[in-house]
């Protein structure tokens, strides 16, 4: 890990702990001794209320690359999520996540996953990165939400 | 701003500078050079003086004497200290101003003194080239014309020479400006230049960030984009500069830049020297009143 990206880690961590966004949570993973591990996360990210998101909290993953921030982290749900703009893996497809797109090192986590949580309910559908989410948002409203819901109900509060 | 020269009518629009009635003009003349030379030396040694003790008032801010001087105020606020550094320097630079804006004038004048010497030197040579042909009456005539016109040339290379220097006039302005920004900086270090309607410098929440948006962490070394004008610690633009191969995008804006569109941010240096500066006079006063409280409590 570069230096850069060690101290700009834990800058992050401590500006996170200093003030977060209601609702959310982020922490580095703990190493097998104990210790921290800086280059990955764990998360969640809130639905917003009054949406079909509600009342959940979905979890994410978050692997910081070795030229972090140069290069932008890696944001996972678990595999199978269901949303328009999420990879049958769980990788989200999002344009400020993108090093060819809108990355810039100047982003923060907290801005990232700001980002994430509006992504939940305004999916981006001419980006789509999943069959089943997408065709059913496009073309069958009513089973869209009803999957999303289940959805909700899995990671609620 | 009176009315220009134009050809010949200009002559009728000079006043301050009164031109020579005759030919010819040496002794007269040269009086007027001598009052515009006298100019020029005021103004120059005016633009030292005003610009050393602006540069001095400015340096002084940063220095340990004023942070003392904002000590030993200690019951007034802060900002009153600044108020009244600000008032005196305000003074400075309106009297250099006003004092500028009348040296201008007055070279306006000097150029119109030339324009005019130009178009009657140009009709001396023409009477001079229709005077009859040369012979033993006209002989002294012709001579004194001659002489009038290498005269008028002498004068007149003579006054190019002591032109107010425009540039001098222009490097005064530009270091004003400058000076007035760092002086502005070193009073308010988080605070956007007044009048900047370029976006030049990241703010958050009306205040200009000291932090280096790829560490998240306070600048030391600050250098600047030239092609946006974002800021960041030498270091680390670096780092990821050499990480995208040396041409990478604006960390802030992802405007394309090069290693050779980095130059250090002076101003950026003077905020943060200006807000470490700040920091240890709150923590001197802190230190200084919890004493004076220990004493009050003690007695």
């Amino acid at each position: 890990m570069s230096s850069l990206c060690k101290s700009r880690l834990q800058e992050e961590r401590k500006q996170w702990r200093k003030d977060h966004p209601f609702g959310f949570f982020a922490k580095p993973s703990k190493s097998p001794d104990g210790s921290l591990n800086l280059m990955y996360w764990t998360a969640g990210i809130p639905g917003k209320a009054s949406t079909i998101w509600e009342n959940a909290v979905y979890p994410i993953t978050i692997t910081f690359p070795e030229d972090y921030p140069s290069k932008p982290p890696k944001i996972k749900f678990p595999a199978g999520f269901y949303h328009p703009n999420v990879y049958p893996s769980g990788t989200i497809c999002l344009s400020i996540l993108n090093e060819e797109e809108d990355w810039r090192p100047a982003i923060t986590l907290k801005q990232i996953v700001l980002g994430i949580q509006e992504l939940l309910n305004n999916p981006n559908p001419d980006s789509p990165a999943q069959e089943p989410a997408w065709r059913a948002f496009g073309k069958d409203r009513p089973t869209y939400e009803k999957k999303v819901k289940e959805q909700a109900l899995k990671y609620s509060k | 701003m009176k009315t220009e020269p134009t050809g010949n009518g200009g002559l009728a629009g000079l006043s301050a500078i009164k031109l020579p009635t005759s030919f010819p003009l040496v002794p007269e003349a040269q009086q007027e050079l001598s009052k515009v030379n006298l100019y020029d030396t005021q103004f120059r040694s005016m633009v030292s003086r005003y610009t050393d003790q602006l540069e001095q008032t400015a340096s002084k801010f940063i220095s340990n004497k004023l942070e003392m001087e904002a000590l030993q105020l200690i019951d007034d606020p802060l900002e009153k200290v600044r108020e009244s550094i600000q008032k005196d320097c305000k003074n400075l630079i309106d009297e250099f101003t006003s004092s500028g804006r009348k040296i201008t004038e007055e070279e306006l004048e000097r150029s119109r003194y030339q324009v005019a010497l130009t178009a009657i030197k140009a009709q001396k040579r023409i009477n001079y080239r229709e005077s009859a042909e040369v012979s033993l009456d006209n002989l002294d005539v012709l001579r004194d014309q001659r002489e009038e016109i290498s005269c008028a040339d002498q004068l007149e290379s003579l006054l190019s020479t002591l032109e107010v220097d425009s540039a001098t006039f222009e490097t005064a302005n530009n270091r004003l400006q400058l000076l007035q920004e760092h002086l502005f900086v070193t009073l308010n270090p988080e605070s956007e230049l007044p009048d900047a309607e370029d976006d030049d410098v990241a703010i958050s929440g009306g205040k200009v960030s000291l932090i280096c948006p790829i560490s998240k962490r306070p600048m030391k070394n600050p250098v600047k984009i030239t092609v946006c004008g974002h800021c960041f610690e030498r270091t680390h633009i670096l780092e990821f500069l050499q990480q995208s191969q040396g041409s990478g995008f604006c960390p802030e804006c992802r405007t394309l830049f090069k290693k050779q569109d980095l130059i250090d941010d002076d101003l950026m240096k003077l905020r943060l020297e200006a807000h470490n500066r700040d920091l240890l006079i709150l923590q001197y006063r802190e230190k200084k009143s919890s004493q004076i409280g220990k004493k009050e409590n003690g007695t």
